[in-house]
């Protein structure tokens, strides 16, 4: 016989650790209750909408909920509709991790550039001349469907030119690089877009398929064989795959005007179909080539928005799989040939230069349209009709400009980690604590070999952390001599004063370090005005170690900025709440020094420890006391007093809050886990028959149990409202079974140093006295 | 709380896992009522080695447990107790109705 009995519940959360961890991060008060509002928020801080089409059943189901938050139930049946995605979310893995900060950078420059009224939109024929010049759009789409829209992003526009790097995708995806190479070579040509050139190596091809005559050879290779209209459907189709959808429209009266003033077009074909390089070579027949120019217009006449178009370059930075529909709509191939040639010649005469500044695949149109693609990041989309002489938008070329100096996206860009320029790959809150972290957690640990690869590498070994502790004031702490003479001889100064005005010379003294101290004074070190102040409270308890000090030096910075969204997001990770850092300080001590009364409450409802202490022995509300954080010292106490007492109803489902509670408290007074389990013990006894007394009399309604434990002894002062009762002469007459009549009177005899019950002022008073001293064999 | 049974031989031992206190002892003592009620054999043992915490109203499961055994006409006996469990069972002089051994095969050598 086999039987397996679990009696422990089925909880839901246990089921679902990835989930539930979610859920918890995002329940800010620890109610078990998270705000519709919040993950709404959250996905649209994240770029995320109720346009995504994986969003959709998402949005339907939160929708269709009417109450405002989610129990851990409601909120695991709504994300599992997304769940890959919301877990990027959460975590911080997106593309654009910081996409709040990003879409904020964009929009202060949008709102400088489009100031910028330079150029002259194009007027060779009327519609475009029509358009109206000031009309200014944003769009970036990273590789995982983030989206960001400015001005006007959903205006439609006439696609034009931005048109050619699609075209050459549809031709080689369908027929293979080396036919459609056959057609069109892969050189700059060094002359206009619209030069009546080809080139001179005997085979008269167009020079690249990113100036006209490259682009009409392009759509003379798309589907060939298919009637006209035909091969227009089918362009759009491909779009439509690229955008995630949307299908672009057609302005016949463009194409008929794009045809009307196409004779320089015309003469470039008849140039392609002399030289015998069009698909029918000298077979070429007039009607195959007028296919292919109608074609052509066709589809620069095919109008667009900008939050379109950034989806489709955005499929070609996703080695061409659409990012919103996640579907591939071209081979890897296709889209690495086009981007190399989009990088040497999409922005008409001026592409060497933006390539060399900006550094990206780009391409433009005389529509206003400047495409750029950030490779396995996004696909950007600026639109304004005003163009420079070369026929690129003045605001989109400004725009690229301005991101080059801001972000990191060159694609020759070191990977060094100091630059002045963002990462946008990586949040702020991220390369700041890497970059901080490194050269503390080498000289704590005495890495004298990465602090000198960091030094080659232009850090900065002076800078502090969050408490403005620095490579200096750890190595003295921990008796790193090698270390603090590595930095002293590369003149690092040795009189930086931390949080609380300590110089690394104090720390030495602290840690007796006495050649330490001896290098220190040679080298003129002075000792600080050091501050720290002893706790009251005997109690102490542990931090969590978490071996990845990014993390953790992340996390203290984020409460100590107040950042609940970075809070939540280090959370979600699964980075431990009490993460302690090198010098022992943890979130809670950094939110209490700050005064972060946001941070203090987020940490406290997750489970924070509040007795814990840093290299110092000091707690958080020692921080908070004396940095004079009022607030946070209120409620930092009102915790260390809900540390102490527990109040808990008649009912023995309440028992596991006073395992727990005991637990907590015993763990933190380092008390023996016999002497613990023996109080526990008697916990169980009294309360179990105050409870059983409590079950026939409806005026006993709560429990208080306050406890103040010294160095020898524990106290515990059990009080309860209701009739007079006293549980201890009840525990010598229990008859319920002879054999063990009185047995609960025996335990708490044996295990308590002293048990007395008193009646007053109504209530049933209980103090039981426990020894902590360390234990020896029961004498039975 | 975690119940869970092996046999050894003629024996049915029951593994004991967690803490038998107020609260699980409901629960407990209907699993044990049903082992006790289906098991065909004579000799039962008690193997409390994974249990952490018993209080009186643990001691009353296994009291209950091998009253109704002995009431089938078998023999009941514990091993293994530990820390404050065993204490418990010490102070609460188990040992005169029911046999307690420090380790299992003494338990089960016993039986014969």
């Amino acid at each position: 016989m086999e039987t397996i009995i679990s009696m422990e519940q089925d909880a839901h959360a246990a089921n679902h650790p990835l989930e539930y961890r979610l859920f918890w991060a995002l329940d800010d008060d620890g109610d078990s209750q998270v705000n519709k509002s919040d993950l709404v928020l959250m996905l649209e801080r994240n770029g995320l909408t109720r346009k995504d089409p994986r969003l959709g059943e998402f949005f339907t189901l939160l929708d269709e909920l009417k109450s405002e938050t989610l129990d851990f139930k409601a909120f695991l049946n709504i994300i599992k509709t997304a769940s890959t995605l919301i877990e990027q979310v959460m975590q911080g893995d997106l593309a654009l991790p910081d996409f709040a900060q990003f879409s904020e950078t964009i929009t202060s420059q949008f709102a400088e550039v489009v100031l910028n009224e330079d150029g002259q939109q194009a007027t060779y024929i009327p519609p475009l001349a029509e358009v109206n010049p000031d009309q200014f759009g944003i769009s970036a789409v990273s590789v995982d469907g983030q989206l960001l829209e400015i001005g006007d992003s959903e205006t439609d526009f006439s696609v034009q030119s931005a048109c050619k790097p699609f075209n050459y995708c549809f031709a080689l995806d369908d027929l293979g690089a080396d036919k459609v190479h056959k057609h069109i070579g892969m050189e700059p040509s060094g002359q206009a877009f619209n030069a009546r050139i080809l080139m001179s190596d005997g085979t008269g091809r167009p020079h690249n398929p990113m100036i006209n005559a490259g682009a009409i050879m392009a759509a003379a290779l798309i589907k060939s064989d298919m009637p006209l209209h035909r091969r227009l459907d089918h362009v759009r189709e491909m779009w439509s795959k690229m955008t995630g959808g949307s299908t672009p429209r057609f302005n016949a009266f463009m194409a008929q005007e794009e045809s009307r003033t196409g004779d320089n077009n015309r003469a470039l074909g008849y140039m392609m179909k002399a030289a015998g390089v069009l698909p029918n070579g000298e077979d070429a027949v007039d009607h195959e080539l007028r296919d292919a120019l109608e074609l052509y217009f066709s589809i620069c006449s095919l109008e667009i928005n900008a939050r379109e178009l950034a989806t489709a370059a955005a499929t070609l930075a996703n080695n061409g799989i659409c990012p919103v529909t996640q579907q591939r709509v071209f081979q890897e191939s296709t889209v690495r040939n086009c981007l190399t040639l989009m990088q040497m010649c999409g922005m008409y005469d001026g592409s060497g230069e933006f390539s060399v500044h900006i550094g990206l695949p780009a391409k433009s149109g005389v529509g206003g349209a400047v495409i750029l693609v950030v490779p396995r990041l996004m696909g950007i989309c600026f639109w304004s009709p005003r163009l420079d002489p070369i026929g690129n938008s003045v605001r989109g070329v400004d725009m690229a400009k301005r991101l080059a100096q801001i972000y990191r996206m060159h694609v020759y860009d070191g990977a060094a980690e100091r630059s002045s320029r963002i990462d946008p790959r990586v949040t702020t809150a991220r390369s700041r604590a890497r970059q901080t972290s490194l050269a503390l957690r080498a000289a704590n640990i005495g890495d004298i070999r990465s602090l000198q690869h960091l030094y080659d590498d232009n850090a900065d070994l002076s800078k502090g952390d969050y408490d403005n502790r620095t490579p200096m004031h750890l190595a003295a702490a921990e008796g790193h001599l090698e270390v603090v003479r590595f930095l002293l001889d590369n003149e690092i100064s040795a009189n930086h004063h931390d949080r609380w005005g300590g110089t690394p010379l104090d720390d030495a003294e602290l840690g007796n370090h006495t050649d330490v101290i001896e290098l220190l004074k040679q080298h003129g070190a002075e000792p600080g005005n050091s501050q720290h102040d002893d706790s009251e409270s005997i109690a102490t308890e542990q931090a969590a170690q978490y071996g990845d000090t990014d993390a953790v030096v992340e996390l203290l910075w984020a409460a100590a900025e107040n950042d609940i969204d970075n809070l939540r997001r280090c959370l979600a990770k699964g980075i431990p709440v009490s993460a302690a850092d090198y010098d022992g300080r943890t979130a809670l001590h950094l939110a209490a020094s700050d005064g972060q009364v946001d941070a203090v409450k987020y940490l406290l409802a997750h489970d924070h420890p509040i007795l814990v202490r840093d290299r110092w022995n000091a707690t958080p509300l020692d921080d908070a006391r004396r940095e004079n954080r009022d607030d946070v010292v209120e409620l930092l106490a009102a915790a260390e007093r809900e540390f102490q007492q527990l109040t808990i109803k008649p009912d023995t489902g309440e028992l596991a809050r006073t395992n727990a509670f005991l637990n907590r408290y015993t763990t933190a007074h380092g008390v023996h886990s016999l002497v613990s389990d023996r109080v526990n013990v008697v916990l169980d006894e009294v309360l179990a028959s105050i409870i059983d007394h409590a079950s026939s009399d409806a005026t006993c309604r709560e429990i208080k149990l306050v406890f103040d434990a010294t160095a020898e002894l524990l106290k515990i002062v059990i009080t309860s409202d209701g009739s007079e009762f006293d549980p201890l002469s009840a525990s010598e007459t229990d008859v319920g079974d002879m054999e063990i009549s009185g047995v609960a009177g025996k335990l708490i005899r044996k295990f308590t140093e002293d048990a007395s019950y008193q009646r007053n002022e109504e209530k049933n008073k209980l103090s039981l006295t426990f020894r902590l001293t360390k234990p020896s064999a029961m004498d039975t | 709380m975690e119940i869970t049974t092996r046999n050894a031989g003629e024996t049915l031992i029951v593994d004991l896992t967690g803490s038998l206190d107020t609260q699980t002892s409901g629960q407990a003592s209907e699993e044990m009522t049903q082992i006790v009620t289906e098991t065909n054999g004579n000799s039962l043992l008690m193997n409390l080695e994974n249990l952490e915490f018993l209080s009186s109203a643990g001691l009353r499961v296994l009291l209950r447990a091998a009253k109704d055994f002995q009431g089938k006409g078998g023999t009941i006996k514990i091993c293994q107790a530990k820390g404050v469990v065993k204490e418990v069972l010490d102070i609460s002089g188990f040992g005169s109705f029911l046999e307690i051994h420090d380790n299992e095969s003494d338990a089960l050598a016993a039986f014969s």
